[in-house]
């Protein structure tokens, strides 16, 4: 709660007896409290300074948002430019960067002369990429990184970017600043978060004398003269003409890449070819009812389709990293299930195996798992599918309120669907999951009149049957489900079937909408 | 080529630019059936003109393009889905891999069904760039460059020559390969085009003139929203669905008219300029909803500025933050070297839609709106950890020396 901050925290927070109140409050249980920010430093191996709280280690002139924008990336070289002239250097902690996200930007950067002052400042370039932004900072240099951690040091990233969620930058890195090009440029001359920059001297000149962030900022009019000199129309014709050459890296790429159908290779953990059609036939199957199907998992409220699928890292002891690891690949190149979503085989091992997820199947135990019914036992969720395919049981997964929610993701649909999961009753969906469970041709079905998992005391060791989607189905139809209960009770519920749309229906029908678009075309 | 609709409603007009004929599905056209829409924001007139375009009684319906007339008294209060077909598709090799891989299926499926695989395209033009995968392994010399490039490619070669077959085995598909830029400068600077013209595939010979609009599998799709092309992020099977010609589910939004007056102060930023807005409009909050900006501010504008501030809608946590087709968007595509023909054809297109923009324009009609003087921007920083944390410059030490433990955890 740094906002909420009381004054005698505040003095502590400038260094007044810091350690000591720090150290009260926690004794006493009292949360947040600020560091003494002032606590001079931990030795770089190697290196003859030290490392502080606020430290910027990294400064970089990144991302979509800025890089393509002359009036700031011009501003930043003036900034350099003005910095050199003044005999300035970056501070030796920061790890500098230029990443433009375009190659325009290097003609006109070294048109207006200054790619070598941003060179001098150590913004030579790196890449043309989304590098920092989207945490593609590379590793700190080691003695700094140790540093870091050795003081368990609050340094700081500065960038040009769009989004500094925590993590995110760097492992190393707990605090982010978005900044202007030329204020990333400053803030590597100064390198510390600490500096005033609008009245403290943020470096010294060759001389000895304080300079100040107004002495190397340069005019609008500086600025606008040097885009008019500096850009042309011939830069973009000229760049663009051969836009999709590449370098010759990429063109080297040969072999493989040619064929109306691709290569697939048996060896490669990124790339598989996903089952969806292995028994495709030229007609669908008419639809049939659902029957004796399992609760693969039951579900609270606001799953998220992160839940479903997450993107993160991928833990060893998981059916995904188990994979992995037949496949010879070690812990340290695991890298995320966000890479690796060009592999079903990750993927499905990877559908509701977010460590946060609660199956309330199962008492207590957070996690991917479920109890296999049959067999009482409990399980990963990927292990349970598996067994139930091999026995051909159909099965659902219920949930509560706003199923689906957060951020589109294909894979928290696909994956459903290959776990062998047929249907998702819930009390409520997340629009857009709800229109990519129809597209992988899982089917939507809403609880209605009030009645939810909790009202029908679902535990999981039911049965379910879905009747009426065998014949003609109807966009937001009735649908009825039939429960049996372990105690040989049963009992019927009226379902809104959420396959809202004509198009839908075709979809559905056809198994999902890349079988539709398939067999339209074989058609 | 591209498919069109019934056109039930019989909006379908020419405009010749040139001397070339282009066919077009024409708002004022429509007012005479459904009533004015002279001020409905510019991003529903692209969404209007959607409709009219792909209307074919079953997946688009008259009663859908009279939705989005009403929406000048129901201001997108009243939830209405309509389906909307955007005319192509930007991914980045991150998301864009899977879709791929989807496709490379379909075409070994339709082997197996006894069909010819290179049946198997996408529907719409796809373009993927290469852009997530470098990572910053050498800097602050001059070797770096290349030797990231090398890493990047030890790294990346399987993926690297999957996505190379793809672009060599699909038609509609163009890759731009690692080391060329980011998507959204490679689609701002080259692929978008404000206007976009196809081959009607139902009336050949026919060139239709549309909307340039887009989905793409990456979040800050909406940079390109400053040239007026209206696009967002969204996940891989809505993109998958655009481009295999499939609709993309919405609900007609909410606009939100975003008010620019003044200009810039000496030694103020874009950057300073976006975080504040960022800042306005999480607080204002804008999640599921259209913006649009507007106001004199627009005049002193310049394209990249307006491209920045559209890039950060996924921070602000709008849909879209869309800027019309002005004298300036002219400009820019000049300058960027974009065909003059074309150019004209923008020109002449926004104009007959009533989706040009001068100083003399009036105001659209939006759901709600606020204002921000840009003479008032000062320098700012945003962190440490959530890009609408809005932090003036001449706070942030003091700033930081407060955040410093909490984010520890201390």
């Amino acid at each position: 709660m740094p906002r909420l901050i009381s004054k005698k925290v505040l003095a502590a927070s400038l260094g007044v007896d810091a350690k000591g109140a720090a150290s009260d409050m926690l004794e006493e249980g009292g949360g947040a409290v600020p560091m003494d920010t002032t606590d001079k430093g931990i030795a770089v191996a190697g290196e003859n300074y030290k490392l502080n709280h606020g430290d910027v280690v990294i400064a970089a002139i990144t991302s979509c948002t800025n890089t393509s924008n002359p009036s700031v990336l011009i501003a930043a070289g003036l900034v350099a430019k003005k910095a050199r002239a003044l005999g300035l250097e970056r501070k030796p902690w920061v790890k500098t960067s230029l990443a433009p996200g375009s190659q325009v930007v290097t003609d006109y950067l070294a048109k207006a002369g200054l790619q070598d002052d941003l060179d001098a400042m150590g913004f030579n370039l790196v890449g043309y990429g989304c590098t920092t932004c989207i945490g593609n900072s590379g590793p700190l240099p080691g003695p700094i990184g140790d540093a870091v951690e050795k003081g368990d040091l609050n340094v700081t990233a500065v960038l040009s970017g769009n989004r500094n969620f925590e993590g995110r930058i760097s492992p190393h890195v707990k605090s982010n600043y978005l900044a202007s090009p030329p204020l990333v440029v400053a803030y590597a001359i100064a390198g510390s978060m600490q500096i005033d920059m609008l009245n403290d001297p943020i470096a010294k000149d060759k001389n000895g004398k304080d300079v100040f962030l107004k002495d190397i900022w340069p005019t609008n009019a500086e600025i606008q003269d040097l885009i008019k000199k500096s850009l042309s129309r011939e830069m973009f014709v000229e760049r663009y003409s051969d836009v999709f050459k590449g370098p010759k890296e990429w063109q080297a790429i040969g072999g493989k890449a040619s064929g109306q159908t691709y290569q697939w290779q048996d060896a490669s953990t990124y790339v598989q070819n996903p089952p969806f059609f292995s028994e495709m036939k030229a007609q669908p199957a008419p639809t049939s009812d659902i029957t004796g199907a399992y609760a693969l998992a039951i579900l609270g409220d606001s799953v998220t389709t992160d839940h479903i699928s997450p993107a993160g890292s991928i833990k060893k002891d998981s059916p995904a990293g188990a994979y992995l690891t037949e496949h010879q690949v070690r812990p340290i190149d695991f890298n995320s299930y966000g890479s690796r979503r060009g592999n079903d085989r990750v993927m499905t091992r990877g559908t509701f195996a977010n460590i946060r997820i609660k199956n309330e199947m199962l008492e207590g135990v957070e996690g991917g798992y479920t109890k296999h019914v049959p067999s009482g036992e409990q399980m990963s969720i990927y292990d349970a599918a598996v067994k139930y395919r091999a026995a051909g049981t159909p099965l659902v997964v219920i949930g509560g309120k706003e199923y689906g929610t957060g951020s589109s993701r294909d894979w928290a649909a696909k994956g459903t669907r290959l776990l062998g999961v047929k249907a998702v009753v819930a009390e409520s969906f997340e629009r857009i999951h709800r229109s990519n469970l129809v597209g992988m041709g899982v089917m939507p079905l809403q609880f209605k009149n009030g009645e939810s998992r909790t009202s029908l005391g679902l535990k999981g060791n039911e049965t379910f049957d879905i009747h009426g989607i065998s014949g003609d189905i109807k966009p937001r139809m009735d649908v009825k489900m039939t429960i049996h209960y372990a105690d040989g009770k049963s009992k019927d519920v009226t379902l809104l079937c959420r396959i809202d749309t004509l198009d839908e229906v075709d979809y559905y029908k056809n198994g999902g909408i890349l079988h539709y678009v398939l067999r339209s075309l074989a058609a | 080529m591209t498919r069109t609709g019934s056109d039930s409603l019989q909006t379908r007009q020419t405009l010749t630019v040139d001397g070339k004929e282009y066919d077009y599905f024409s708002l004022p056209k429509a007012a005479e059936k459904i009533g004015d829409v002279s001020k409905l924001p510019y991003t529903l007139k692209v969404l209007l003109e959607n409709l009219l375009r792909f209307e074919d009684s079953r997946s688009v319906s008259t009663d859908d393009v009279k939705a989005v007339q009403a929406w000048l008294t129901n201001k997108g209060k009243t939830e209405h889905e309509v389906a909307y077909r955007p005319a192509r598709v930007l991914m980045q090799d991150f998301t864009g891999v899977p879709a791929v891989v989807d496709l490379a299926a379909m075409r070994e499926a339709m082997v197996s069904l006894g069909g010819d695989p290179q049946k198997i395209n996408p529907l719409v033009p796809v373009d993927l760039v290469i852009d997530h995968s470098v990572m910053v392994d050498e800097f602050g010399n001059a070797k770096a460059f290349q030797q990231n490039v090398e890493l990047e490619f030890e790294r990346n070669k399987e993926r690297y020559e999957f996505l190379k077959w793809g672009q060599t085995a699909f038609k509609n598909f163009r890759v731009v390969p690692p080391g060329t830029g980011i998507c959204h400068q490679v689609n701002l600077e080259y692929l978008a085009q404000a206007i976009w013209v196809a081959e009607d595939e139902n009336n050949k010979g026919r060139h239709v003139a549309y909307p340039d609009t887009l989905v793409g599998t990456d979040s800050h799709t909406t940079m390109v929203n400053g040239l007026a092309v209206l696009g967002w992020g969204v996940g891989g099977i809505e993109a998958e669905a655009a481009m295999l010609g499939q609709p993309v589910s919405m609900l007609i939004p909410e606009v939100v008219g975003f008010k620019l007056t003044g200009k810039m102060k000496e030694g103020t930023t874009a950057t300073d300029l976006v975080l504040t807005v960022t800042n306005m409009l999480r607080a204002k909050g804008v999640v599921g909803k259209f913006v649009e900006f507007y106001g004199p501010g627009l005049d002193n504008m310049t394209l990249a500025d307006r491209a920045t501030i559209a890039n950060m809608a996924p921070e602000y946590g709008a849909t879209c933050g869309f800027f019309p087709i002005d004298n300036e968007t002219l400009n820019y595509l000049r300058f960027t070297g974009r065909d003059e023909h074309r150019v004209k054809v923008v020109e002449e297109y926004a104009k007959a839609q009533g989706m040009w923009r001068d100083a003399s324009s009036p105001d659209p009609v939006f759901t709600d709106t606020l204002e921000l003087d840009m003479g008032s921007v000062v320098a700012t920083l945003a962190g440490p950890k959530r890009p609408q944390d809005k932090i003036l410059l001449k706070d942030a030490a003091a700033d930081f020396k407060k955040s410093a433990g909490s984010i520890l955890g201390r």
